[in-house]
């Protein structure tokens, strides 16, 4: 079984390439760069099951040089995005590369499936942030308005209505993954989990702007591959949720690395700078359609992740 | 004072009508559109090189924007024509937006967007809420739906204000001549019956172009927000449609009795049976659409005498609204 992924090099990336080629697929790891992606403390995955390629969306040659990579018989998955650094503030440079990235990347991906013969089925990483703020206080499902507030969002969810416009045109099954942000060893960006395990690599207390009320979802990037492996066994179509199914507390979360790293003592609050907003996701669709079911608790992902930060050489700072 | 409005697709279809609505309510149109299409700016908006502070600065200040320029592309949802129309279509709208009230101030800009960003919501009557669900399964109504949302991410940051106008199909002197409306008439006039395909229970809904026209003008000139449905008097089936061109051509003084008949010559494409909601136009525009006959036997006239685009709006009521 020939899968190809992009944005293979990438945090989440890196994980599934090893979760497939550990599964018995030859993976074909397309990136900007074109290196062999790795997974931290593991060893580089063996290069007769994941064959580097180089790939870059915002290039017109996508249709050309990924065509000849696709079949009837091939899987896609789709991870290959761009994230600007601040979600609430995207500028209109920003908004450009979100589109030519995400936008236009798609479709040159998805042109590569149609000109290319084929796919046995695309899996697309899409994002909560399509869903924008939720309505109620229910978990939001599937059905929910989307209404994204940022510039990120709304270039992802255009990807996934262009993925269902392909489904519609040429047949072949596409599911998008709407996931949080993905955390575990390797995690770069800056936002509430990283940072606190950030603060106490360094033996310092975490910080929360507010009083750490609202809720998030996390996934760890290990189970997020094992949803794009659920979703690529499953050739369904559509948008499904893909979390840990749990609602964290920014304050939990915050707890939960004092507590990995045995440290004593509480989390500092400090005066809100934004209007309190949660979000908790339901994964009962996945669970049900996909068979998808999350393996790594929260603690024992955190603790692994902290781990990693202090085998950096700065602690990751 | 004059005011002035800037019409991107000034020279298209539904552009002709608007610029005679706009000169008849007073306005000054300045019209953007490809090279050799006859508007006073000369400008692809697909172009990757497009700068929308360079057309501010070469436009200078106005007092609203309607921005119409798009192709409709009908093949696949990811080759280069979607690719290049998908520019034009989703981010043009809001950097043209933004480059205007950063260098001018408050312009109301109004954005003509398409029923394709509804999908299928069942036959309705749908309501012109800001974030319908999933577009029409084509990369045109997913265009439109990613400009839409851009342009309220960028109000939502205080960078712009603007109105989304949502035509139904739109028909009338100057249309496309590839699409059921005229293909039907010109059939007509020709002496026969028109062949409809499928079982003809297709519901649809078709909006006049001048009735669009009014819908943009108004919107602009008003500075209304938020979105509006620029539908017909109601929806219908394919077959009232095609027995409804056979009234038109009748009244013409063309051929009488004319009967459409059903035919399985081709098979019937996916369709979505859609019928529109047009409270909020008529409460907040004034809007009153005209009766499909009569729109229906401008089209007749408009094809029987030549069928020149350049001409289509003289075939037109005078517009409403008109001062």
């Amino acid at each position: 079984m020939k899968v190809v992924v992009t944005g293979a090099t990438g945090h989440m990336g890196a994980y599934l390439c090893q979760h497939l080629a550990n599964a018995g697929w030859a993976v074909v790891a397309a990136s900007r760069s074109g290196q062999m992606p790795r997974v931290a403390f593991e060893a580089l995955p063996d290069s007769s099951s994941v064959r580097p390629l180089v790939l870059d969306l915002s290039s017109e040659n996508v249709p050309e040089v990924l065509g000849k990579e696709l079949g009837p018989e091939v899987s896609l998955v789709h991870l290959a995005a761009w994230h600007p650094p601040a979600t609430a503030a995207s500028t209109p440079a920003d908004r450009s590369r979100l589109i030519e990235v995400n936008v236009q990347g798609t479709l040159r991906v998805l042109d590569a499936v149609r000109a290319g013969g084929g796919a046995r089925s695309v899996v697309y990483a899409s994002t909560f942030e399509v869903y924008g703020v939720p309505s109620g206080s229910e978990p939001v499902t599937e059905a929910a308005p989307t209404r994204p507030f940022s510039d990120y969002g709304a270039t992802k969810l255009a990807g996934e209505d262009h993925l269902f416009a392909f489904t519609a045109e040429e047949g072949i099954p596409t599911l998008s993954l709407r996931m949080p942000a993905i955390y575990g060893p390797g995690e770069h960006v800056s936002r509430a989990l990283p940072n606190f395990l950030r603060s106490v690599a360094r033996g310092e207390r975490p910080k929360i702007y507010g009083d750490g009320q609202d809720l998030r979802d996390q996934l760890h990037a290990a189970d997020a591959a094992l949803g794009v492996e659920c979703s690529l066994a499953s050739r369904r179509s559509g948008a499904y949720n893909l979390a840990d199914g749990t609602p964290h507390s920014v304050l939990s979360l915050a707890r939960t690395a004092l507590a990995v790293a045995g440290l004593g003592g509480e989390p500092e609050l400090l005066p809100a700078q934004k209007k309190r907003f949660d979000f908790h996701m339901s994964i009962a669709k996945a669970r049900s359609e996909l068979g998808f079911e999350p393996r790594v608790p929260l603690a024992e992902g955190m603790a692994e992740q902290l781990r990693w930060l202090r085998s950096l050489p700065d602690h990751g700072k | 004072m004059t005011k002035k409005v800037l019409v991107t697709g000034s020279e298209g279809f539904v552009g002709r009508h608007l610029r005679r609505a706009l000169v008849a309510r007073g306005a000054l149109v300045l019209g953007v559109d490809l090279p050799g299409r006859g508007a006073e700016l000369e400008q692809n908006l697909a172009d990757a090189e497009f700068s929308a502070e360079a057309l501010a600065e070469r436009v200078g200040a106005v007092d609203g924007i309607v921005h119409l320029a798009a192709r409709i592309t009908r093949g696949s949802s990811v080759d280069g024509d979607a690719r290049r129309n998908l520019r034009a279509i989703a981010e043009v709208p809001v950097r043209v937006m933004e480059a205007f009230n950063a260098r001018y101030g408050p312009t109301h800009l109004v954005f003509c967007s398409s029923i394709k960003v509804y999908g299928d919501q069942g036959a309705g009557p749908i309501q012109p809420s800001l974030s319908p669900l999933r577009p029409e399964a084509h990369s045109y109504g997913s265009a439109k739906a990613l400009a839409e949302r851009l342009l309220e991410i960028s109000r939502a940051r205080g960078l712009g204000s603007y109105a989304v106008v949502r035509p139904s199909f739109v028909y009338g002197p100057g249309q496309p001549t590839t699409t059921a409306i005229p293909a039907f008439l010109r059939t007509c006039l020709s002496g026969a019956g028109p062949s409809v395909f499928g079982d003809g229970l297709q519901l649809r809904d078709d909006v006049l172009v001048s009735d669009v026209a009014y819908c943009l003008a108004e919107a602009c000139l008003r500075k209304a927000e938020g979105a509006f449905n620029a539908a017909g008097d109601r929806s219908r089936t394919l077959f009232e449609v095609a027995e409804l061109c056979c009234r038109a051509v009748e009244a013409l003084g063309g051929p009488r009795g004319l009967k459409p008949s059903l035919s399985d010559a081709r098979p019937p494409a996916r369709w979505i049976n859609q019928s529109f909601d047009i409270s909020r136009t008529r409460a907040l525009l004034d809007y009153e659409p005209a009766p499909l006959l009569t729109g229906l036997t401008q089209e007749a006239r408009w094809l029987s005498e030549g069928a020149d685009p350049t001409r289509a709006s003289e075939y037109v009521e005078p517009p409403r609204g008109a001062s």
